[in-house]
């Protein structure tokens, strides 16, 4: 689009109309501020000194309302709408690659109702999470969503990607604490999702929201349920002898009680991170496990805990490690912590069942190790979400000294992902955890649900005939 | 890590742009990487009179033999000067060596650990440092001089000057400028040699914040009990 | 030309958000654009040259009030005020700096403050301690200042206040960054303290932080003591100089002013005149070391619009905590909450409350 063009001007106008002009932006100062995420290769080409890619007009609607004129001006015109909520996803799902128009939601960032009596809140999806769980807690209750990203996503961004929290062991993923949902449609129609989630009154509309990364309508409110500040926290750690007894313990462990927190790092990661950052110095397994709530059940589940780590000869280290990771639970991701440029680096998260769990991290460390030893790769990996049904890979590797070319480095990483998604899809695995696809992984998307994408294009086409919403990002 | 000016270069700088102010000329002269030219070029704001870097990727991995060479050859061709004012050593390799070096090789006289420069009808008079107290020393130039760190808070520079120095730029000399041959250069030419180098910088702050003294001292009482948790 | 120590602190910013839930001005307006994160990355494609420092860019380096609650809260301590400060000297060496900015800038060249205005005089001479009144509360909120004068005369202190105060330089540092002409205005503010000779005590936390933590670094420290007139009350209340007053059984919270805050760690103070003057004390919303800024004085003077957003959020943090008064001893805050004060509430000061 050229933006001296005299239709640029007039599509600029109608959206001011739309949502006031102090909302509408074309500055190029501002827009150079989307061009980059938290996409690892959207970083490395701002650091090689290219530019990103820009929106052409920054959209910022107060209301579901003015939402829904932004879309319908943007179906008119046929211009591309890419939401954006903290920009803190790291799979490029809020870049800007199409152009057309960026919409930045967080402008819609009120409290609706916060309910203690009946145990749910109700927000617009543009506050920052932080700020909602802040409200929450001020009156003693919690979402219990607490993602490293806590500070910087929006409610609308862990809806978008349906994104995780620490404590997922018990309280589940953000979809668990979605009670219901108000949508802005492409053609601009503003709906609601039934008001509670779980029912025998047809399919349920939130799952095909939930994930579907702006590329289906704009969730503009949302409800959670909520939940009382545990009377008890009590961390814990524990030392395998290797990962492969963790995993058969851990296993066991949600078989019988609900931990919070589970988190089983594989030996190269206790030897690096978890050195690094708490100060644990030995060889092996490292696990750290939280219990909460009532405080007369966790001392019941803690006894149980005790007996099936004992059972599998773990050493047990006491509260400290545990204490000091949860205190450290964000400072893994500040500057000089968190890789960094030059390393390229990248989270191959995955779930699946028990059984092919640890299959997957063997494949996936094997292909990435095997396939870019000249890269001097590094494998590390925790698991850090647990189901009775399964587990989830959190597995990152490492090029310390990576191509330097901005293309030539897009090519090796993107090999890597290519190779280590498939490892996880050929072993009953998925593209992702928790994080999205996003931009990353859209070009796996028809791999991963073969001749079952058509349920997907089927709802694209239907919702989005002119394909505006978030172009190019989640294989649709 | 970030390239900056060594505290005790910052200290010899005004030292040297006080002596400005009575009489002469400024000339800043150091080494390194190319991208060293932008924080030269924050110095003309400061009053200097000409910035001049030394840089050529020939010179990479010099060591204080190697630099004092270079720094040697561009003195000669830049001078004559009266005084060589130095910080007494760098922030990083700390080695405190280049003045020395530096002045030997010139064959000038050096003062070192000097914490106050001036000059009087009969010339140069220096204050230095010793383990005993403050020496007062009455010099001839041309010599070099060593400047401690803290000796003097370098100025800030004014908006006016700010906007004038972005007319200027920092002159950048080669190796084959100062007729240095590649084997007197950097690695090959110099006496050290490096093993391993490691940078361990964990952030800006590793440490805990605390509003009070009470909080210190509940800290405290944790550390001495061994729980390391408050 | 920023220095390599800012576009060091830059770059480590530019692709972190972790302190985006703290900034008081992006909660407001939900832009992009006002997050440390965003300055930060700007500057890192100035520095390689994919986007211009240009009137813009300035502007977006403009819409911070210098809180410092992002240095404050980052694991590693990287500090985007240094980045945002210097970006400030760029915009105005090359011109570029909002005009609302430079008419300020102006404003104090001639008249040596912001306002462009006569300053009430406060001026008197007493034995005990120089009273140091600033720019602000002698322009703005003159009130304050009365209060403070009146209250240390009834605790039998023998104040002087300056004839022709000058300017400690702290509003034109957060306007112009840290150069020689905020040198120079520091410079002169010393010397006529120095030359007095008694302990100094400052009314404006924003002005105490200058004298005590830049003073040194440029040379011309203030030679007495120097105490926030917060602590110094407190002191005098702990004498029983200051006497307390009855219950008034009406809930109160302290707002915590951003440098009282972050640059002197200072909470029991003013928690102790509240309770001196009969309130019953609650904590509000994000206090003491991360208390959530509500506008400085400067930042109010250019941009007014975004600091009456910003006293609104603080406002709103007050209203949840179910008080009915806000509880301020520092007249920049007063400034900026004194405008925007919600049906039933009230806004303190409470040198006033002592008296």
């Amino acid at each position: 689009m050229n933006d001296k063009s005299f239709m640029f001007n007039m599509i600029c106008s109608e959206l001011e109309d739309a949502v006031g002009i102090e909302n509408v932006s074309t500055k190029k100062t501002e827009r150079a501020v989307y061009s980059v995420d938290y996409f690892w290769l959207s970083r490395k080409w701002q650091d090689a000194g290219v530019a990103g890619p820009m929106p052409d007009i920054i959209v910022c609607p107060g209301s579901a309302e003015e939402v829904s004129k932004v879309l319908k001006i943007a179906n008119y015109y046929k211009l591309p709408v890419t939401t954006w909520g903290g920009g803190s996803g790291s799979q490029g799902g809020a870049l800007p690659v199409a152009g057309g128009i960026l919409m930045d939601i967080k402008r819609m960032n009120k409290l609706i109702d916060l309910n203690v009596e009946a145990g749910h809140v109700t927000c617009e999806t543009g506050m920052i999470f932080a700020t909602l769980e802040d409200l929450v807690n001020e009156k003693g209750y919690s979402v219990m969503h607490l993602p490293s990203c806590l500070t910087c996503c929006t409610v609308g961004g862990a809806l978008a990607h349906n994104g995780i929290g620490i404590l997922s062991t018990k309280y589940g993923k953000i979809d668990d604490m979605c009670l219901s949902m108000e949508i802005v449609l492409p053609n601009g129609d503003i709906i609601n999702t039934l008001p509670v989630p779980k029912h025998s009154s047809g399919p349920n509309l939130i799952p095909i929201f939930l994930g579907s990364e702006g590329t289906l309508g704009v969730i503009t409110k949302v409800r959670f349920k909520i939940v009382r500040l545990p009377e008890v926290r009590r961390h814990h750690a524990f030392l395998f002898d290797d990962i492969h007894t963790g995993y058969e313990a851990c296993h066991e462990i949600v078989q019988n009680v609900k931990p919070s927190i589970i988190r089983l790092f594989d030996e190269a990661e206790t030897v690096s991170i978890i050195k690094k950052v708490i100060g644990f110095e030995k060889k092996g397994s490292f696990m750290n496990l939280t219990l909460e709530g009532n405080g007369r059940i966790v001392d019941i589940e803690e006894q149980i805990v005790l007996e099936i780590a004992e059972k599998y000869g773990a050493q047990y280290l006491g509260t400290e490690y545990g204490e000091k990771w949860f205190d450290n639970r964000i400072t893994f991701f500040y500057p000089d912590h968190i890789m960094d440029l030059p390393q390229m680096f990248g989270t191959l998260d995955t779930v699946a069942t028990h059984d092919n769990i640890e299959k997957i991290y063997r494949a996936m460390k094997h292909v990435v190790e095997d396939e870019f030893q000249q890269y001097n790769v590094r494998f590390i990996s925790h698991s850090s979400h647990w189901y009775e049904w399964g587990a989830m890979n959190y597995s990152r590797f490492i090029i310390d000294n990576p191509p330097q070319d901005p293309e030539e480095a897009l090519r090796v990483h993107n090999r890597i992902w290519n190779m280590g998604v498939r490892a996880a899809l050929e072993n009953g695995g998925v593209l992702n955890d928790h994080h999205g696809v996003g931009l990353k992984l859209s070009r796996l998307v028809k791999e991963q649900y073969g001749p079952a994408m058509q349920v997907l294009e089927a709802l694209k086409n239907k919702l989005d005939p002119n394909g505006i919403m978030n172009p190019y990002k989640l294989g649709l | 890590m970030s390239l900056r000016l060594n505290i005790s270069d910052e200290a010899a700088l005004e030292a040297g742009l006080r002596l400005k102010a009575e009489d002469g000329i400024v000339t800043v002269l150091t080494m390194g990487p190319q991208k060293a030219e932008s924080f030269l070029s924050e110095l003309l704001a400061l009053g200097v009179d000409e910035a001049v870097l030394i840089s050529d990727e020939k010179m990479a991995g010099a060591d204080t033999y190697a630099t004092a060479k270079a720094l040697n050859a561009a003195v000669r061709k830049l001078g004559p000067y009266d005084m060589i004012l130095c910080g007494r050593r760098a922030l990083d390799g700390e080695t405190g060596q280049i003045p020395g070096r530096l002045a030997s090789s010139l064959g000038w006289a050096c003062v070192s650990n000097v914490e106050e420069v001036g000059i009087d009808n009969e010339g140069i008079v220096l204050h230095r440092r010793t383990e005993d107290g403050i020496e007062v020393l009455r010099c001839v130039p041309p010599l070099v001089v060593s400047v401690c760190e803290y000796s003097y808070k370098l100025r800030l520079p004014g908006i006016q000057a700010m906007r004038q120095a972005k007319k200027k730029q920092a002159k950048v000399l080669n190796a084959s400028d100062l007729n240095l041959a590649a084997e007197e250069c950097g690695l090959s030419g110099s006496l050290t040699r490096v093993t391993e180098m490691r940078a361990i910088f964990p952030g800006l702050r590793n440490c805990k914040k605390l509003s009070d003294c009470k909080e210190l001292a509940m800290v405290i009482q944790a550390e001495i009990r061994g729980t390391g948790n408050e | 030309m920023i220095s390599q120590n800012a576009l060091h602190h830059a770059e480590k910013c530019r692709f972190c958000w972790m302190c985006r839930h703290l900034c008081p001005i992006q909660r407001q307006t939900g832009k992009e654009i006002n997050t440390p994160r965003a300055k930060g990355l700007l500057l890192s494609m100035v520095n390689k040259e994919t986007q211009s420092f240009d009137k813009d860019m300035a502007q977006a380096m403009y819409e911070c009030v210098l809180c410092d609650a992002c240095t404050n809260n980052c694991a590693t301590g990287y500090q985007p005020p240094v980045f945002i400060r210097e970006a400030r000297t760029e915009a105005v060496v090359n011109d570029l700096a909002p005009e609302t900015v430079i008419r300020l800038i102006d404003n104090i060249l001639d008249t040596g403050n912001i306002y462009g205005v006569e300053k009430t005089s406060f001026a008197r001479e007493g034995t005990d301690v120089l009273v140091y009144i600033g720019e602000v509360a002698a322009t703005q909120v003159p009130e304050m200042a009365e209060n403070l004068l009146l209250l240390l005369e009834k605790a039998g202190i023998s104040a002087k206040v300056l004839e022709n105060e000058p300017a400690s330089g702290v509003m034109l540092g957060d306007l112009i960054g840290y150069t020689e002409e905020v040198f120079l205005q520091a410079k002169t503010c010393a010397e006529a303290i120095n030359k007095v000779g008694l302990p100094v005590v400052v009314l404006n936390s924003y002005d105490a932080e200058i004298m005590k933590q830049r003073y040194p670094m440029w040379d011309c420290e203030v030679k007495t003591e120097i105490i926030t007139a917060t602590s110094y009350i407190y002191d005098l209340i702990l004498k029983e100089r200051i006497k307390s007053k009855k219950a008034k059984g009406i809930k109160g919270a302290c707002h915590d002013d951003d440098r009282s805050a972050r640059s002197f760690f200072e909470f029991d103070p003013i928690r102790a005149m509240a309770k001196a003057a009969g309130y019953e004390l609650e904590e509000m919303f994000s206090n003491k070391k991360m208390a959530k800024s509500c506008g400085t004085a400067v930042s109010k003077a250019y941009m007014p619009e975004i600091i009456s957003k910003v006293a609104a959020g603080r406002w709103e943090d007050f209203e949840r905590s179910g008080c009915s008064a806000l509880l301020i001893a520092n007249p920049e805050a007063y400034l900026c909450l004194k405008e925007s004060i919600p049906e039933g509430k009230c806004l303190v000061d409470l040198y006033g409350a002592l008296l």
